[in-house]
């Protein structure tokens, strides 16, 4: 039996070579570990690879922050720590430069490579540092510019997997519908936060294709039925998750619901009210335990009925205006907007690159009516909608942003500063964002929604340019 | 569908033209007074200075200067009074600039120094000579941004080193300067990052990416095979966000069955 080669779509072929461009672009645009924490990221590979250890702390213990010889004399002659977060600084970019760090990094030992302790990234799982050994292995006989380049650069196949796989969901999701799947991957391949995070040394990109894949896989399982590929495939995502970054553990709660739902619907069990009131309360003492241990968490091992009401508070305070009686959270003033606006859709570089607050304003209120619009879609097509599906996306999400509340209200009620979330870190949820944006377009009548569609990728490429424009005159203007 | 995929194709370009017209331009044209290179940037973390007492001379380096640094920049302090009379110099191989600075100037005062820039990018060792009769405090950093010398001040060492920045005489556009900064984002790069490969790969950035996506749209849009599917697709009863249901398969879907 011959089986037919499938031939790629040819806007999913588009879609990659233009991922592929912003990718390199991007690489290119920003100086050498100008991205969030890069540095860090390197440093762990550069320890892991050189020093033949793994240098994955979970439970503290990292010690002070230090980089090895190799790469203190590239931050300092590359004027890497000097531009870092500080607009007056510009990337030297004279050859006589490059020339004397070449002439102070000539004849380093091995050891010098190797003598980097400790960064802050060392408390992540080494899995993206695995696969980012693998380019510096390659390179390893060149500078050490020219391996974090190569570094970067293999972070391009990670976003054209999420941008296929985000292709492959709504596909799933939208079946049928080709240019609304066009609209929502068009819009995750335009975003520049995920351009950013494809063009630097950072675990974020790899979790996004690993989230990516799994919703799609766990659609697939739903949709047409459990298979031991299909769970095994699933199983092996969750743990690449987990190996992957601390965040990727809430991983664990969508999966638990997809095969609970497999079982259910292979198992097509009869129940009356009682069963059902019985298994309910089964899922809520069960859930107790769970819930004390996240709450502990996220007071630090103090919980009280205080502590744990001023995280309520937190929780709601971050998404709405404060009821009367509820006192400020701890923490710097930090909401949605910050996180799912101004950090997703811009703060680039180490955050210092920005859109003007008009522009951010804009995007964040065609965020809402979007969210709004693919909500309502939702609620008029309820009945006709997978509900196994839908619950197992709203668990995702939930449960994502619903761990990384606990790691903000951790660190900030234990007095830091950091409220820890930020836009990249909602990267893995882009299949999610990229539905809801094609639903939302759908609403309209068909032609209206393909018009729609059409100016809504065309003002995120203006968007994408845009970004690159900031980018250009941050450091180079 | 054929009508509206083209419709929406013609409006996103449209989108996408006036932006480009209306937003793009005016960015890359419109003249900035940027620094043309930052030898030493104020700090981020804590205020630092280098003080030059009475006809010392503070000196470091090496600090590059090339073909468009027109102008220096220095942060003074006098602790109050009016400034004294400076010297700066910069010496390289095969270049040397000199420029005398008249005093009178106030407290906290950045400072322009009009230089004669070399034919060919040179390391310089730049110095500031205190030509009066009080002690000048230079601002400098001395925290992590700081450039990776030190300076020497009447045959000390000192850790902190004086801000310095290199302008041009007048200011200029991105536009203009596209040529040059393609081949600064060559520094620190491999050297397959050059002007070569920096030129197709904007236009693929600002042309070929815009022009791409709005092609996936209406290709997918205008498919004529995917539009047919789009209203019937046996066998898949149940959408999660849409499209028809057909069929008895329904309740066995979502429900488990009889």
């Amino acid at each position: 039996m011959n089986a037919r080669p499938r031939r790629m779509p040819r806007p999913l072929l588009v879609l990659l070579c233009v991922a592929a461009v912003e990718a390199i672009s991007w690489a290119v645009l920003l100086p050498p570990l100008q991205g969030p924490d890069e540095m860090a990221h390197v440093g762990y590979t550069q320890r892991m690879v050189e020093g033949r250890v793994l240098p994955w702390r979970p439970a503290g213990g990292l010690g002070p922050e230090r980089v090895s010889t190799e790469a203190r004399i590239a931050l300092g002659w590359g004027g890497v720590e000097a531009l870092r977060g500080n607009p007056a600084a510009r990337p030297p970019g004279s050859d006589v430069v490059v020339a004397e760090w070449a002439r102070r990094g000539a004849g380093l030992s091995r050891a010098q490579r190797a003598d980097g302790t400790s960064t802050t990234a060392m408390a992540n799982p080494p899995l993206y540092y695995v696969y980012d050994a693998v380019p510096y292995v390659a390179a390893s006989g060149a500078g050490f510019f020219d391996r974090v380049m190569l570094m970067r650069l293999f972070n391009v196949p990670l976003l054209l997997a999420t941008i296929g796989l985000c292709w492959l969901l709504l596909g799933e999701l939208f079946p049928g519908r080709p240019w609304a799947r066009t609209v929502g991957v068009g819009a995750v391949t335009m975003q520049p936060q995920v351009v950013q995070q494809a063009a630097v040394v950072n675990p974020d990109m790899l979790l996004a294709a690993v989230w990516s894949g799994f919703l799609y896989l766990a659609v697939v399982t739903l949709r047409r039925g459990a298979s031991t590929a299909r769970v095994g495939g699933l199983v092996a995502l969750a743990a690449a998750s987990c190996l992957t970054h601390a965040r990727g553990v809430s991983i664990v709660a969508p999966l638990g619901l997809v095969l609970a739902i497999a079982v259910w619907r292979s198992w097509r069990p009869t129940w009356s009210r009682g069963r059902w009131a019985a298994g309910a309360a089964a899922v809520c003492v069960a859930g107790a335990p769970v819930v004390y241990l996240a709450l502990r968490y996220a007071t630090g091992g103090r919980l009280t009925v205080s502590s744990a009401r001023e995280f309520l508070s937190y929780l709601w305070q971050f998404y709405l205006p404060a009821l009367p009686g509820m006192r400020p959270p701890p923490g710097p003033s930090w909401g949605v907007r910050d996180v799912a606006v101004d950090r997703l859709w811009s703060g680039f570089a180490q955050f210092e690159v920005s859109f003007p607050p008009g522009v951010l304003d804009a995007i964040a209120w065609l965020t809402l009516v979007l969210a709004l619009l693919a909500v309502a879609r939702l609620f008029t097509r309820w009945r006709t909608v997978d509900r196994g599906v839908v619950a197992v996306l709203f668990v995702a999400v939930s449960a994502y942003v619903l761990q990384m509340h606990l790691a903000g209200f951790r660190s900030v009620f234990g007095g830091s500063p950091d409220p820890i979330l930020t836009g990249r870190y909602l990267l893995p949820l882009a299949g999610v964002g990229a539905a809801g944006l094609a639903a939302a377009v759908s609403w309209l009548p068909r032609r209206a929604a393909v018009v729609a569609g059409g100016v809504v990728l065309a003002l995120l490429a203006l968007v994408q340019v845009g970004a690159s424009g900031l980018m250009l005159e941050r450091f180079y203007a | 569908m054929r009508n509206g995929a083209r419709l929406a194709g013609g409006t996103g370009a449209l989108v996408l033209l006036l932006g480009l017209v209306l937003v793009g331009v005016p960015f890359m044209t419109r003249a900035r007074d940027a620094p043309e290179s930052v030898p030493q940037s104020p700090p981020l973390l804590r205020v630092a200075t280098v003080t030059v007492p009475a006809g010392s001379r503070a000196c470091w380096g090496p600090v590059v200067v090339d073909r468009r640094s027109e102008r220096a920049l220095l942060r003074v302090s006098t602790a109050g009074g009016p400034g004294p009379p400076l010297v700066m110099t910069l010496r390289g191989a095969g270049y040397r600039a000199r420029r005398a600075l008249a005093g009178g100037y106030a407290d906290n005062s950045t400072l322009s120094v009009a230089v004669a820039p070399p034919r060919r990018e040179v390391a310089t060792i730049a110095c500031v000579r205190n030509a009066g009769r009080r002690a000048i405090l230079l601002f400098a950093a001395d925290d992590r941004t700081k450039a990776p010398y030190p300076t020497h001040v009447a045959g000390r060492t000192v850790r902190a080193v004086p801000q310095l920045a290199f302008y041009e005489r007048t200011p200029h556009s991105i536009a203009a300067r596209l040529a040059s900064t393609f081949h600064h984002m060559g520094a620190f790069r491999p050297g397959v990052v050059g002007p070569w490969l920096l030129w197709p790969l904007a236009f693929l950035l600002v042309i070929g990416v815009p022009a791409g996506v709005l092609w996936a749209h209406v290709t997918a849009a205008s498919d004529g095979r995917m539009s047919v599917a789009d209203t019937d697709v046996k066998g898949l009863e149940r959408r999660p966000f849409g499209g028809t249901r057909r069929g008895p398969g329904r309740d066995k879907c979502e429900r488990g069955g009889p």
